[in-house]
Parts: C-alpha cells; structure tokens; sequence
C-alpha cells in the first residue's frame, strides 16, 4: 500500500514559562516523528474498525491543525482517505508524544534548577506553515496479523463480567485477571509482572454490542525470573519474552506475546490503597517509563497495556486490573469482559 | 549452511514487521547484525531511547557483531526487543 502524505507544516515542540509565544522557549524540538506515530495511530484504529483493509491500494493522509491561536496547535485532525475504495476516516489528537518529552524536559530542567519547584512551564505544539515542509518519515503501515476465528476456537466458552468499548472489544482470561491482582497484592510495593500471550480475532459477527468483529483476546500470562522487580520499577528480559514467545508457538493456539502487564505496587499492611488519597505508591495508570516501554518494545498502535495497582475511589481493599489502550495520542483506559475458558 | 537471502525482523508481538531482502533492501551480507536491528529501528520509525537492543532467533540472542553473510536461512526470523523497564517511576 503507497501512503501520501498531504501536509504543509513544519511541526515543532515547545516548553515555555509562559502559556503564550512570549518571550524564549526553554526547549524547542522537531515534532515530525510524534506527528508520524498520531498518522499510525489513526490508521491503525482504522484498521481495527474494520477499515481500509480492502479497496486501499494507496492511503492518502491530511493534516489539518485546529489552532488555539495560530501557530499553537489544540488538536490535529488526521483525515485518511483509501484509493480507490473511497472510504475515509478523521481523527483528532490532542495529545501526542511530544506531551510526553516536555514533562521530561520539565523534570530535567527541576532536577538542573532552572525551573523552580513551584513554576509551571507550558508544553505546545506547534504548526509553521512552509512551502516545502520537512517530509514525516512514517513507518510501513499494514494491518497487526489476525485470524478468521470463533471464540471457540480459543477455549471459550462464557463470557463473565465486564463492559467491552464498542469500537475496541477486549476479552481477558478469568484466571489472568485473577492471578495479575493475587500476583500484585502478594509482591507488595515491589513491582511484578509477566509476559501476557493473546490473539487478535476476526469473528463472524461483532459481539453485542460492538461495531468491530476484531476482538483481542488476552489469554495467558507467562512468568520468567529473569524479568525483575523493585519498588517503582519492573524490568523486562529480552531472553524471557523470547522464551515466552517459544512457550506460546509451543501452545500451538496461534497466541503471540501481545503485550506484557507489571504491577505498580500495592501494601498488605495497610491495603487501603484505593480509599486514601496521601498513599505514596502510584496509581495504576501509565508513567512516562512506562510510556517508553510501551514505544520501543511494543511500538505497534494496536498494542494494549494492563497494569495493576491502587485506584484510588475504587471500592474494596484489593488491587485492581486496569487496561489501556491508544486513543488521541495518549493510552487511555477501555474496559473488557472476562472469559471462561 | 545454506546462507540467508532475507531478513525477517519484527517487534515480540508480531504486529510491527520488515521484510529486507540482502543486497536489495538496504541491508548487504556485510551488514551486521547489530546494523541490521539499526535499519530495522529506523525503517519502523521506533526510537532506540538509548537503551540496549538485540536480536532473537528461535529463542537464541544474535550476536550483534555477526556479518549477515554468516546467518543460516533457518535464522532468518527475528524478534528484536530492547533491555527496557516498566514501573511507576
């Protein structure tokens, strides 16, 4: 498939003091490859709605900023559009990656004292109209692989308790929800995790309530001790994923390691994590370490992310399972139904 | 060993995939492993972040330093992952 990119601006990140252009920024740095990642990230909830899979022999790709004040963007709207089939798709981003690396930066600029502790710096993104643009090097979009499969021919037999987002259905493994919250209470505030294997299905037919017959199934976890845990951090080993790959060929289920899921803490002894706002530990929500997981080991847009954790307002005293997914340029949490198998 | 005449390299989920065939796509019997996961990154558009990558073949890590001309055919099925970590951070 040859993609065309329609685009006339020069994309930049800035971090400033001020919520305006005033004055110097602290940072400033080329945005093409975040903006690149939004057109794969478009494309691939395309893909996921069951788009552009045929009658798309070339993608045509529009870029069109919605300014807050010209040249600061507020959200980019990306329009796909396939050949010869016609068929189009406008998404909008008002986050991105470049998000991401000013909060770095801001950090980095605390930690160096250059901003000072009670200082807010502002983080923009913006479009400077060009006649000859640097080009947005993307990568070669095609469809994550799938099969043409019931849900039987998984395992499953039942679907259990749960609520699946319409246009990303999820389907979790009861005894993988189970074991991520036994796992994250029993490990404490030291972080723990595991290989997760899955499968992106095509059914016959969407589930109730769904606009996509793609349902990703996550199936398994797959423990390696030479993945290692500590408070605030999990590491991943290259070799066990690698090994975990093996056990899910050896499966013969046709499962991938689609994704991996780590905890982010949790206390035994005062387990009122969800209920007490002072709690140290984090909440199970995306860090920016956990972003550059997520962007190098498991770049592909479709890629989903569970973690465990506190959340807080969450009723109970145990840990909970949340999972995201990429939506407008950010993970955001979607819900899912569990499965019996 | 019948030497390879393509690379197969692709992330540990299957999803992100590069086909290169040796002399045509970039990559040269002369390339090494390691310049090969470097290709691989670029072409994919995904930040090496500094961290430390390697290759898999069947479960067993490259060495990074191999020349492509000494792949076997068999071995042609990369996953490429990096040293990398989650947390809360």
């Amino acid at each position: 498939m040859e993609t065309v990119v329609e685009n006339s601006f020069e994309f930049l990140h800035e971090l400033r003091r001020e919520a305006d252009l005033s004055g110097m920024p602290l940072s400033s740095q080329g945005a093409g490859q975040d903006v690149a990642e939004l057109i794969d990230e478009a494309y691939t909830l395309g893909v996921l709605g069951e788009r552009f899979l045929e009658g798309c022999d070339r993608l045509r790709v529009e870029l069109q900023p919605v300014w807050t004040e010209q040249p600061v963007v507020k959200e980019l709207a990306i329009t796909l559009t396939a050949d010869p089939s016609g068929e189009t798709l406008t998404s909008r981003f008002a986050a991105g990656r470049w998000l991401r690396s000013c909060q770095t930066t801001a950090l980095e600029l605390r930690e160096a004292g250059v901003l000072g502790e009670g200082q807010t710096a502002h983080s923009m993104l913006l479009a400077l109209r060009r006649r000859q643009p640097p080009a947005l090097e993307l990568p070669p979009l095609a469809p994550p692989p799938w099969s043409e499969q019931p849900l039987e021919a998984l395992g499953i037999r039942r679907l259990a308790d749960g609520t699946l987002d319409p246009d990303r259905p999820v389907l979790i493994s009861q005894r993988l929800v189970r074991e991520t919250i036994e796992r994250c209470e029993a490990s404490d505030t030291t972080e723990t995790g595991a290989a997760v294997l899955g499968k992106l299905l095509r059914l016959p037919q969407p589930l109730p309530g769904t606009s996509t017959r793609f349902v990703t199934v996550l199936t398994a976890l797959v423990d390696d001790p030479r993945h290692q845990g500590e408070p605030l951090s999990f590491h991943f080993s290259p070799a066990g994923l690698a090994d975990a790959a093996q056990f899910a060929d050896v499966r013969g289920l046709g499962e991938h390691v689609l994704t991996v899921w780590h905890s982010h803490g949790w206390s035994k002894a005062c387990g009122n994590c969800n209920q007490n706002a002072n709690c140290p530990l984090a909440e199970c929500k995306p860090s920016l370490q956990d972003y550059v997981l997520l962007e190098s080991l498991l770049s592909s847009k479709a890629t989903l992310l569970p973690i465990t954790g506190r959340k807080l307002g969450a009723e109970g005293r145990r840990p909970v399972l949340r999972l995201y997914a990429w939506r407008g340029g950010r993970l955001r949490p979607i819900g899912w139904q569990e499965y019996v198998p | 060993m019948v030497a390879a005449t393509r690379i197969a390299m692709s992330d540990i989920s299957r999803q992100r995939r590069l086909d290169a065939r040796l002399e045509a796509d970039g990559l040269t019997r002369q390339h090494t492993v390691g310049q090969a996961v470097e290709h691989y990154l670029q072409r994919m558009n995904i930040r090496d972040n500094g961290l430390r990558w390697t290759a898999f073949s069947r479960g067993v890590k490259l060495d990074n330093k191999q020349p492509l001309g000494e792949i076997a055919e068999t071995e042609t099925d990369w996953t490429v992952m990096p040293e990398v970590s989650a947390g809360s951070r």
